[in-house]
């Protein structure tokens, strides 16, 4: 088996993987992190999105083999070391967004990686970047208000 | 008065068993261990609560959270009577246990079922905490008041915390009829609360179904026959077993422990990991024996419904005389619409972890019924009561398809079977392909009119599957779960006809969100629509004047009062402008009203048609009726929400049937709304003392029917059948 070492939430990992198993698995049956979540298996409902080196990545249908000395961040992450929130996940709690809650993880994530690259994106940009991502409890609208909203505060920066 | 005794000891032991439970802060604070963690003496008045000695507030949840708020609003209602400090607030999901009374979550039911429990539960503490006041300052009670957490004596000013007067509270007696709050006297009660554990979610911390991990825990993935019905003739494990980590192939069958578990034979695969799991599955050599069903198809099922529309079907509601008014009418019209199979597909998939040991019996799974997945475990397990332990975790949506305890069963099935702790995950192609559908449905509408426009008669015919006929062909009632809705046709019409035509269907069917009254909603609510184009009156005003004389009668439990409908209908006609700025092709507008679970809502929908027949939704303006409210914000979210669930019936999801298989997999092809698609929604929400109504389900039925009418405003084209598509607009 192929070992592989790559970065997760800024912590070196190094472990043994099968060529094909997606990122997904290793990230919830091997390193715990529960939070990103599995929706399809498949890549079409973005429940599992996570970024690898800042870019929105579905784990569901990543080999982890290919993440040799790529840096991956899930939602455990996203607020950083110190237990803080990003302005993305307290715009969250601002606009009290979640429903059931199950795909928030990679909403968020999704949505962290569009203000990365987009400081102000217009509410086109926004249902461009989250169109791939199902809502099945219906807070779209909410999350559009809520990524305008860390927009506004700087969440890019 | 009650003495201290047994029954509250009992009760303290109790708490520190459900010790298991996850709880949540309300500022977001750790993980607490109850039993464990309170300091000193505890005030335990009852099953729902708990305070200690620092003043922490805990609450047991006894209905599961999917997204409906009940977490939140639970609470929310034992602080109001309590006076309690919110930000003390923690709360547990409760485990399965009598001492919490029902806790299956469906019927949009948990507030209106706990509403005046919970406020008992608050005002009892809160009365034994005032009396335990009045003992430590030697003064008479009356002179004591509450706020926020503490004890209050007027006269000198001096306050203690309620976490300082726990102990003397808990020897106390506990008082019967205790006074409730006047409702002008709330503060937390109707006021928006964010979501309690809402950072849990936004920082992936929170527990759904497969976040539970066991120690020595197996993975285990399940294939089904992919006919309907389908059983396991053989199977050849041989390549499964060659997958690294794969532990075990076994073959399950569980059609014979209940007609839930019907369909759940096959081979399961236990390994070490998921992707194990679902790899050595992949490698599963089998031969099913298809069964009858293998030439079921889509065509023929809904040809055969389209035959049974033309035959009288089982009377189910019959006012007056509808056949006599069809000589004696200027106009009759007839329309049939079809709605379609639909599956709930959650974002988490059914899954389920489960422990089946010598001595007992342990499960953990996002299930909406508890008490049905306890029941399969005892039958699976021959194990009594008492050793089936069930624990609910956060449920990652529901909408139905959880009351259904069938991934439970499996679980237990295949823990048993090969002697070790495992967790069951359903790929996305399993939940979309082994669900409990909402079942097809033809409605055949027939309406009579005079040339004043007043309708004389109108006749509902329903003709399909039944939730019902679960077991098979042999119900003996299979229009009972069809028909309620369409008996509770609420305009005052004087001659009523509703009929149901049972045809059987082999594909499994359930509860869908509104359960029938999502289908009736946009059957009635469309072809009302028809009528008042026929006679010539806009479709608000001719609503009205069928509302207007109309009695109010219970149905269903629910009580239908038209007087409340017309609120609604007006209010939602108001805020949309629907009179004061009519729109224009190829824009359109339409209204739909429907009142089930007991609330009343109104829906205006706003719709664009394009010249090649592309049909965007733009704004829904809705008003909702349900009594007083605990939580106006997830009012507003379960609006939204409905109409997002209700879009996606509307213009997207269908599940067709080919050779007894169900077509769609993932939601690649069983699609539904995206954030671009989703329109701008306005709530209004009627400010009300009366009793709580639901709020889950009340606001989807009339979503489809609100946006058909809208195209028919924006393009004179009537659309039957749902989902919409694409191609029935061009052209026009």
């Amino acid at each position: 088996m192929p070992v592989i070492s790559f970065s997760v939430n800024g912590t070196e990992e190094r472990i043994e993987v099968h060529d094909d198993v997606p990122l997904l698995w290793v990230l919830r049956d091997r390193l715990g992190l529960m939070g990103t979540k599995y929706g399809c298996g498949v890549g079409v409902c973005g429940s599992c999105t996570i970024h690898v080196d800042g870019g929105a990545v579905r784990s569901c249908i990543t080999p982890a083999a290919s993440l040799e000395g790529r840096r991956v961040l899930t939602i455990e992450g996203l607020g950083g070391s110190a237990g803080g929130l990003h302005p993305l996940q307290q715009a969250w709690l601002d606009e009290d967004v979640s429903q059931c809650g199950f795909c928030q993880p990679g909403q968020l994530m999704t949505a962290a990686a569009l203000l990365a690259g987009n400081k102000e994106p217009s509410d086109d940009d926004i249902d461009a970047a989250m169109g791939d991502v199902v809502c099945r409890c219906g807070t779209y609208l909410r999350i559009r208000r809520a990524i305008h909203r860390a927009a506004g505060n700087g969440a890019s920066s | 008065m009650k003495p201290l005794d047994l029954d509250r000891r009992g009760f303290l032991q109790l708490a520190i068993m459900a010790g298991a439970g996850v709880a949540f802060g309300a500022s977001g604070c750790a993980v607490l261990k109850p039993g464990a963690s309170p300091a000193g003496a505890v005030f335990a008045p009852d099953a729902f609560l708990e305070i200690d000695s620092v003043g922490q507030v805990t609450i047991w949840i006894s209905r599961q959270e999917m997204g409906q708020g009940v977490r939140t609003a639970l609470p929310m209602i034992v602080a109001e009577e309590l006076d309690a400090d919110w930000s003390a607030i923690r709360i547990i999901q409760a485990p399965l246990g009598e001492q919490y009374g029902a806790q299956r979550t469906g019927g949009s039911l948990s507030i209106r079922e706990l509403f005046e429990p919970l406020r008992k539960t608050g005002a009892t503490a809160r009365a034994m905490l005032l009396q335990a006041g009045a003992d430590e300052w030697g003064v008479d009670v009356s002179t004591l008041t509450t706020d926020n957490g503490r004890v209050l004596h007027r006269e000198s000013g001096r306050a203690i915390d309620y976490g300082a007067l726990a102990g003397r509270a808990a020897l106390l007696p506990i008082p019967a009829d205790v006074p409730l709050k006047h409702p002008a006297d709330f503060r937390i009660i109707g006021r928006a609360m964010p979501r309690i554990d809402g950072r849990d979610i936004v920082t992936g911390e929170a527990e759904f179904g497969l976040d539970r991990k066991i120690p020595g825990m197996k993975y285990a993935s399940f294939e089904r026959c992919p006919v309907i019905g389908g059983r396991l003739r053989t199977f050849n494990a041989d390549q499964a077993l060659k997958i690294e980590g794969v532990r075990a192939v076994i073959p399950i069958d569980g059609t014979s422990i209940s007609h839930i578990m019907s369909w759940a034979n096959g081979v399961a695969v236990v390994a070490d990991s998921s992707w194990a799991a679902i790899k050595g599955r992949e490698a599963l050599e089998i031969e099913w024996d298809e069964g009858e069903n293998a030439s079921l198809n889509q065509n023929e099922i809904v040809a055969a419904l389209e035959e049974r529309a033309a035959e009288p079907g089982v009377i189910t509601r019959d006012d007056g005389d509808f056949e006599r008014t069809r000589s004696g009418a200027d106009l009759e019209i007839t329309s049939d619409y079809i709605a379609p199979y639909l599956s709930h597909s959650p974002l988490e998939t059914m899954n389920c972890t489960a422990d089946v040991r010598s001595d007992g019996c342990e499960i953990w799974a996002p299930c909406q019924f508890p008490n049905i997945a306890r029941t399969l475990a005892e039958r699976i397990t021959g194990m009594p009561s008492g050793q089936v332990q069930v624990h609910i975790s956060l449920l990652g949506g529901g909408f139905g398809r959880r009351i259904y305890a069938d991934f439970v069963g499996e679980a237990v099935l295949i823990s048993k079977a090969s002697g070790a702790p495992i967790q069951l995950l359903w790929s996305r192609a399993d939940d979309t392909r082994h669900g409990f559908y909402r079942p097809l449905s033809h409605h055949r509408m027939t309406g009579t009119l005079r040339s004043d426009g007043s309708v004389i008669g109108w006749r509902h015919r329903i003709s399909g599957p039944s939730r019902d006929a679960l077991r098979g062909p042999d119900v003996e009632t299979p229009e009972r779960s069809e028909v309620y809705a369409a008996n509770q046709f609420p305009y005052s019409v004087p001659n009523v006809r509703v009929e149901f035509n049972h045809h059987y269907v082999a594909i499994p069917c359930g509860p869908w969100r509104a359960v029938a009254y999502s289908q009736t909603g946009f059957v009635v609510e469309s072809f009302i629509d028809e009528l008042a184009v026929a006679a010539g009156i806009d479709p608000v005003t001719f609503r009205m004047r069928l509302l207007k004389n109309g009695q109010t009668f219970t149905n269903n439990e629910t009580v239908v009062d038209p007087a409340r409908m017309s609120r609604v209908l007006a209010l939602a006609a108001r805020e949309s402008e629907w009179f004061s700025r009519p729109l224009a092709r190829p824009q359109g507008r339409g209204i739909a009203v429907t009142t089930d679970h007991g609330a009343c809502v109104a829906h205006v929908a706003e719709v664009l048609v394009d010249s090649s027949g592309g049909l965007r939704v733009t704004r829904f303006v809705s008003a909702i009726d349900c009594g007083m409210v605990v939580n106006p914000d997830t009012v507003a979210a379960q609006v939204e929400g409905s109409i997002a669930f209700g879009l996606s019936a509307t213009l997207k999801s269908e599940i067709t049937i080919e050779r007894g298989r169900v077509v769609q997999s993932s939601y690649a092809d069983y699609d539904v709304v995206r954030m671009g698609e989703m329109p701008a929604v306005e709530v209004h929400i009627v400010p009300s003392r009366e009793a709580p109504g639901g709020v889950g389900e009340p606001p989807l039925p009339g979503v489809a029917a609100a946006v058909v009418n809208a195209v028919f405003a924006a393009t004179g084209k009537r659309v039957r059948r749902l989902p919409l598509r694409a191609d029935v607009l061009t052209g026009i």
